[in-house]
């Protein structure tokens, strides 16, 4: 261990050590006001930040205590996007926290802890620091799911939560266990892609795989893993359930990323087709499901299974380029993997942005909204009303926003692959999720309608709102303007885009 | 130049954001100043627009989004400039109409407005194909607002249709975009001489199997087939015409429909020349079976905003005609028609609107006599009529002609049939002025009419003056537009020949 690795870990340790900070100086059994714990939080992630921004970008990946961490790129993009999520996180729920009578400190060690569990994901290629990661995002969100124990529905969240997804862990360790052997014990992502690019696809391996992907499949909520997902995201505290749906699935997705650039070093038409089948059942049952519901949250819930379907499009199609002197296949110039980090940023911004919204439009009883709920809005929150226009139609992927560009990418490395491979399967997966997509118009439609073209009930008229805390307010703003500024000029993201996928392959011993 | 008349509206609807909402009336001489400003700015590109020159001019193009290949690209060639026209010449006086009809929530309404013309110019003038892709989605937003704000009684059911029909459309037409792009970067792979881009030029180089060509005409066709609309993808345009605001159903019906026309000429044929050889028996049926059927439709109409947008499906299906045609004069017509159309269908929305505003019904059995309460009035639907049943010596009568000239050409029994239509739209166009304004009053209300007064004559005089203009002195328009017509039709037989 020398100095080199601490620092470079830097933006995992600074969410760890604010926690701990948190922990140690702040007493959640005091009454009164608290604004330590969250601005210990803040300036933790912040420093997280700074760090990731002093490596960035790195001109070539580095590996780290003895192979334990894999420090690329790709894994600082998503630790930065991460730390933009915990920010978000953690500043719209000092008011909820607040306002729900519930200011206790752990809610923000806990976030922090989750954010520095997913960090971790994102840096790994090993798997010992990939459960690791995973094991200490999940415990946090167990807590964190259930934080308001008195109510049933909380519980009852926390419960089912922690159930299906420590099974699902079992299942990724059984995985991992089965691909250990199978790979004749590498301990590494990177021992996959050497036996792949070998062409011997040993039954071990292939059945150890299809593990890993179940247990990944239940942190992504990818059909037919997703059943947990909506009653989780509808009991958790709202600013909670938008860290889960964006902060999760960047993580998880990251992981899926250097999983299958190791997994497609050999064509595996079985794992390739499965995956087909996950995706198209991924979006469709999120998005017709989405349509039947009646809490604004409950549809987002559905609606984020949607998105996980439309990104497991792109890792179907992924398509590598044979490397002349290794003998690899070379990922580094994937749509596919361009398309799925412009997509997870739109869609996280958008997330963490409509989240914020309900958790402060959300009853004082922390019933959830109804789309009645949001009737007429527009005339008492005419800011919150067209911030929260402006994530429905991002999440639609209307032309503008940052949602179409990371629909775009997605649906455009689909019709790539179909083409480069010859392969119609991936233009009739194009076309379907395109179908789908039009299907969750609809849905995300019913919310523009309700704040803007309904009139606000008379009972309504007179209510006072609640005042809206500055800390909200700079959430929701940025938001908006990054999803408009993203939608209008993509080009601003390259400067992250580009640097992490030509390291996402870091791992392939070749490669190096 | 062009570019400051595609952001100057845009500016517009961020300055009208700066205004407090409370201020309405300087909202609204805001909207008009940049409406008018546009107008003007735009004027200009007519003269400067050389029609014996280049087939593209005035163009800008620069870097957007290099790493997807996406540039900023606009230019105009005859069409795309006498489109662009009518949308900054509709929108002043959309904005004056507007000033009655719209009774709340002003300053969205006009942001909106503005929002819709700048989105409307972009996707006339884009010539890359994600520019023109992002303005043609972009397009929906602003309009789905306004008529589902805006709109009468049960609106949102109309405009979510409206919504989801164009959207049912344009999102295949994006997986074709893509498959064209992608297609085109395999060859410059190869062969690095291709320019891979999104623009027109590039994409238009590409050499596509018959299949290949099918499935993207398919997807681009559906889209704007729904546009403009053909049958059987005109069901949500009788709801959306009728529900939205009067503002709201000038522009749909004035510039919005256009767009349909508008894609076919400039992506569609001549980018899958040889789907469209096969194709144009078929969309033949199609358009004349839907002039005949939605004027057949309008004659049993009660509501009036429905009669006349019935005759719109009608009188675009004569449009489509024209363009599949494929000559000169057929393509000349469909845009000289869709010019006329715009002026003339939106000068009726506009009438209907006036009296709307003063008695609340739009029902035929409500009316009867009236031009005896409102001679000016009356004195102004006729000749707006007139010129939309194509009499000679008014604009509709050009574009019509044409048409027919060049669908006889074509095809004479089509041509046969679709003369039917334009008989029966002389009818139940002659109908509606004769129930509305002739005959005894029957309704007391009537009796309180009050004529039209100096502001709504400032409306219409502007739009009265073009379609006689337009329909005794074709040539200046005919002039600019007959060599991009050409250039389309010979492209279009040079890719079939081969």
């Amino acid at each position: 261990m020398n100095w080199n690795e601490i620092f470079g870990i830097m933006p995992v340790l600074w969410p760890i050590l604010a926690a701990l900070a948190i922990l140690v100086t702040c007493d959640s059994r005091k009454h009164g006001p608290k604004p330590l714990p969250p601005l210990l939080a803040v300036s933790g992630m912040g420093m997280s930040l700074i760090s990731c921004w002093k490596l960035w970008p790195l001109d070539k990946p580095r590996e780290l205590f003895h192979h334990a961490i894999l420090l690329d790129n790709f894994g600082l993009y998503l630790a930065i996007l991460i730390s933009f999520c915990t920010i978000g996180t953690v500043m719209i729920s000092v008011d909820y926290l607040k306002r729900r009578e519930k200011n206790l400190t752990e809610f923000y060690a806990l976030v922090l802890f989750a954010a520095s569990g997913m960090m971790l994901m994102g840096l790994s290629t090993s798997f010992i620091t990939l459960l690791f990661g995973l094991e200490m995002m999940s415990i946090a969100f167990y807590v964190l799911v259930g934080f308001f124990r008195e109510t049933p529905r909380s519980v009852e969240a926390s419960i089912k939560y922690f159930l299906t997804g420590s099974f699902a862990s079992g299942l990724l360790i059984f995985g991992l266990a089965f691909v250990y052997g199978g790979t004749s014990g590498s301990l590494d992502l990177s021992g996959i892609g050497n036996v792949q690019a070998g062409g011997l696809s040993s039954p071990l391996l292939v059945l150890g795989l299809g593990f890993v992907i179940a247990g990944l499949g239940f942190k992504i909520a990818a059909a037919p893993f997703h059943m947990w997902l909506p009653d989780v995201y509808e009991g958790a505290p709202t600013p909670v359930t938008g860290f889960m749906a964006t902060g999760v699935k960047i993580a998880a997705f990251g992981v899926l990323i250097r999983l299958f650039c190791q997994v497609y070093q050999a064509e595996s038409e079985a794992l390739r087709d499965t995956l087909w089948w996950i995706a198209l059942g991924t979006m469709a049952v999120g998005n017709v499901a989405a349509l039947a519901q009646e809490s604004v949250k409950r549809m987002l819930a559905y609606s984020s299974i949607a998105h996980a379907g439309y990104l497991l499009v792109a890792l179907v199609v992924m398509q590598g380029i044979p490397n002349e002197t290794s003998g690899y296949l070379d990922f580094r110039d994937s749509g596919a993997i361009q398309g799925i980090l412009y997509y997870i940023l739109a869609y996280g911004i958008a997330n963490i942005g409509a989240f914020g919204i309900l958790s402060f439009l959300e009853k004082e009883n922390g019933k959830g909204l109804n789309f009645d709920d949001l009737q007429g809005l527009k005339v008492k929150q005419p800011f919150i009303s067209m911030a929260l226009c402006v994530f429905m139609l991002s999440l639609a992927g209307i032309p503008g926003t940052a949602g179409f560009i990371g629909k775009f990418g997605v649906f455009g490395a689909a019709v790539e692959a179909s083409q480069s491979r010859a392969d119609q399967s991936f233009m009739l997966l194009a076309v379907l999720g395109i179908l789908n997509s039009l299907v969750g118009l609809y849905y995300y439609l019913r919310v523009p309608v309700q704040l803007y073209a309904k009139p606000l009930p008379e009972d309504k008229k007179h209510s006072v709102m609640p005042p809206r805390p500055m800390a909200f307010r700079m959430v929701i703003g940025a938001s908006v303007v990054a999803t408009l500024w993203l939608g209008f000029g993509p080009e601003i993201m390259n400067f992250g885009v580009e640097p992490a996928m030509r390291m996402v392959q870091g791992a392939l011993t070749s490669l190096r | 130049m062009l570019s400051c008349v595609l952001f100057l509206p845009m500016v517009g609807a961020l300055a009208l954001l700066a205004i407090d909402r409370s201020k309405e009336r300087l909202i609204k001489k805001v909207a008009f100043g940049f409406t008018l400003a546009t107008f003007f700015a735009s004027v200009p590109l007519y003269f400067e627009y050389d029609a014996g020159g280049a087939l593209f001019q005035l163009g800008q193009d620069c870097d957007w989004i290099p790493s997807l290949g996406i540039r900023y690209s606009v230019a105009v060639d005859g069409i795309s400039l006498l489109l662009a026209l009518l949308v900054t010449f509709m929108m002043p006086i959309v904005v004056i109409g507007s000033v009655k009809s719209i009774t709340n929530k002003h300053r969205d309404f006009y942001v909106l407005l503005l929002l819709l013309e700048g989105f409307m110019l972009g996707a006339f003038l884009a010539r890359d194909l994600f520019l023109f892709y992002m303005f043609w989605e972009l397009m929906v937003v602003p309009m789905y607002f306004i008529i589902g704000v805006w709109g009468g009684k049960p609106r949102i059911y109309a405009a979510t249709k409206f919504f989801i029909y164009t959207l049912f459309g344009s999102l295949p037409m994006l997986l074709a975009v893509l498959y064209l792009f992608f297609k085109l970067k395999s060859q410059g792979a190869a062969d690095p001489e291709v320019e891979v881009s999104y623009s027109l030029d590039a994409l238009g180089q590409l050499s596509l199997s018959l299949k290949e060509q099918w499935m993207c005409f398919l997807a681009f066709g559906l889209s704007f087939a729904v546009k403009v609309p053909m049958f059987p993808f005109h069901t949500w345009l009788p709801d959306a015409h009728t529900e939205a605001p009067t503002p709201g159903s000038v522009v749909l019906a004035g510039v919005l429909l256009k767009m349909g026309g508008y894609g076919f000429l400039r992506f569609a044929i001549p980018l899958f020349p040889l789907a469209v050889q096969q194709a144009a028996p078929t969309i033949y049926f199609l358009a004349v079976f839907g002039v005949i059927y939605a004027a057949l439709v309008a004659l049993v109409q009660t509501d009036v905003k429905r009669l006349i947008a019935y005759s719109s499906v009608s009188h675009m299906g004569l449009v489509v005609l024209g363009i599949f045609a494929l000559n000169s004069d057929g393509v000349r017509g469909a845009v000289y028609q869709m010019l006329a159309h715009g002026l003339t269908t939106g000068g009726l929305f506009l009438l209907i609107g006036m009296i709307y505003e003063r008695r609340h019904t739009r029902e035929f059995s409500e009316f009867g006599g009236i031009a005896k309460k409102m001679p000016v009035f009356a004195t102004f639907f006729i000749i707006v009529t007139l010129g939309s049943i194509g009499m000679p010596g008014l604009n509709g009568f050009v574009g019509e002609y044409l048409i027919f000239f060049g669908t006889f050409q074509a095809s004479p029994v089509t041509a046969i049939f679709a003369v039917t239509g334009v008989v029966l739209g002389a009818w139940y166009m002659l109908a509606t002025v004769r129930k509305i304004f002739f005959g005894e009053i029957t309704v007391e209300a009537n009796n309180h009419l009050v004529d039209i007064d100096t502001r709504e004559i400032i409306v219409l005089a502007p739009l009265v003056l073009m379609i006689i203009l337009m329909g005794v002195m074709p040539k200046p328009f005919i002039q600019k537009l007959e060599p991009s017509a050409q250039a389309i039709v010979h492209r279009y037989d040079a890719a079939v020949e081969k």
